[in-house]
Formats: structure tokens, sequence, C-alpha cells
């Protein structure tokens, strides 16, 4: 089989794959608030496959968790995927050489404020929802957000991007 | 083991803030005196089922006051049932809430009491495409 027939395959099955796992587990810690491994999960696939699969896998995964969630609003929908399609976009280009765990922990605090504040554009512009009303309340859950990304990049990102760094070589 | 206690201090001030927020959050759905509220309930056709005023002290959070007063049930932290208002799929239809005519930007175990609240409580269809953020 050729290489570039072998990476056709491959890309059919991890993008659906890797955007079913991500949504799965979303879903699974829905009743915890803002506790979650997306950030993880895109950390590590970020670091490990190309922009334009992570992109897919994003696009996919925003589909399937407004499925999943029965939320799909076109208020919502695109500042969702703007908001995951950063954080591959920023790891492939400005901190493309940051590779250690405590470092990248340390940027998913960044990127999570940054998910969080492009929720504040539909909701204040959209749906006029005041703007205080909606950052101050908010700020507790922000700050849940990021520090669940940081401890879970910190603890499971490199055991998780060995095992997948292995099993891409094998294929 | 020196390379660890750095993500260990770090994870053991993360746990410690995450506690604390959640704390906060507990904290700031408390109502902060008495009062009453006003909660109503509409079908997806937007006709009035239910209308009930209670009262509430300080302390009592909204979720408490609703669990006390209504039979409820929840699916994770989406309430999918207030009495005969029910979303049987929630593919297909949730429970909107409205705060003093304006859709809540808070679930039910986050929303806080305040005196004189008008609450309602409404049937939607999932794909109404109906963006409207009022409801008087």
């Amino acid at each position: 089989m050729n290489s570039a027939r072998k990476d056709k395959i491959i890309n059919i099955i991890i993008i659906p794959l890797f955007s079913v796992i991500i949504a799965v587990l979303e879903l699974v810690l829905s009743s915890l608030p803002n506790i979650q491994l997306t950030f993880l999960l895109i950390f590590v696939f970020s670091k490990t496959l190309s922009l334009k699969q992570n992109l897919l896998i994003v696009l996919l995964y925003v589909i399937l968790d407004n499925l999943f969630m029965a939320s799909f609003s076109f208020v919502y929908f695109p500042f969702m995927l703007i908001g995951w399609m950063i954080i591959p976009i920023g790891l492939k280009t400005i901190f493309k050489k940051v590779d250690s765990p405590l470092g990248l922990a340390f940027i998913s605090i960044l990127f999570s404020f940054i998910y969080c504040y492009i929720y504040l554009i539909p909701t204040v512009l959209i749906l006029r929802v005041d703007f205080l009303t909606y950052f101050i309340p908010d700020i507790p859950f922000e700050i849940i957000l990021a520090l669940s990304s940081f401890i879970s990049i910190l603890w499971l990102y490199a055991p998780l991007s060995a095992v997948l760094n292995k099993y891409l070589k094998k294929t | 083991m020196k390379k660890r206690i750095i993500p260990i201090i770090l994870t053991v001030f993360a746990v410690f803030l995450i506690i604390l927020m959640n704390v906060i959050i507990k904290e700031n759905s408390k109502a902060s005196n008495k009062g009453k509220i006003t909660i109503s309930l509409y079908t997806s056709d937007l006709m009035l089922i239910e209308k009930k005023t209670i009262a509430f002290n300080e302390d009592d959070t909204f979720f408490k006051l609703l669990n006390s007063n209504y039979n409820i049930e929840m699916d994770g932290s989406l309430l999918i049932r207030i009495n005969d208002l029910y979303a049987k799929d929630i593919e297909d239809e949730f429970i909107k809430i409205y705060v003093n005519c304006k859709a809540s930007s808070y679930g039910v175990k986050m929303m806080k009491l305040n005196d004189g609240d008008n609450i309602v409580f409404v049937i939607e269809k999932t794909r109404s495409g109906n963006f409207d953020n009022e409801f008087c």
C-alpha cells in the first residue's frame, strides 16, 4: 500500500475516533461543572497530529458535542468552534516550541480564559445579556475550567502523548 | 522525586483553588435576605399551566426551593421535569428559564434568589430556531 493511501486510511479512522473520544469524555463529565479532559486531549492531539487533522477533529467534536448535548445553536456554534480551534492553531504556531507538560499546563490556563471570553461575544452582542451580569458570576467557573485543564495536562499529557506517539509510529 | 515536587505543589494549590471556587459558587447561590418569588410554568404553545408565589428565607438556594415545592427531575445539571412540564426527549425539547422576562444565563442549580423575581419555565423545541432572549 502506498504511503498517501495509508495516510488517507489512517485519517479516516483517526479523525472521527479522536473526535468521538473527546465528545464522549465531555458528556461523561458533564455533571461536574467545568471539570473536563477536553483541553488535555486537544493539547495531546495538537502536539502529535498535523494542524489540518486537528482542525477536522475539532470540527467533528463540536458538531458531536452539540448533538449529544442537544444544544445545537447557530448563535454559539461558530464561537465554540473558534474557541476550540484556537488551541491547535496556537500550539502549532506561537507555542510550537513548548513541549514540557508544565509549560503546556500554564498555556492551557490562557486558552481556558480565551475560550470562556469568546462566549462573551454571542452572549452579550447577540443574546443581549448584560455584560457584568454574565461576566462576574462566570469568573469562578472560568477559574475551575482553567485549573482542571492545568492539572490534567500537568499529569496526563506526558503519558498520553507517549502512548499516542507509540501507536502512531506502529501504524 | 525532586522533579515532581513543583507539579505536586502546583496541583495541591490548584485543587485548593477549585474547592474554594466551588464554595464561592455555592455561597453566591444563597439568598442574602428573605423574600418571595413567582414561578410560572408554560407549555411549548405558551399555555400557562401553573403559577405560584413562594416565600424564601435567608441562605435558601433556588434549587432547594424548587426541590421542596415541585416534583423535579434532573438529567445531570439539566432540568427535564418540573411538575407537569416535562422535556421527554432532550434532543427535541428542553425547559428554558426566564428571570424577569430575560433568558437565564444559569441553570437551576446556580440561579440566585432575589426578592420579587418572576421566574418562567417554558418548554422549548430544540430546533425551533428561537433565539429570543425575552419572555414577558
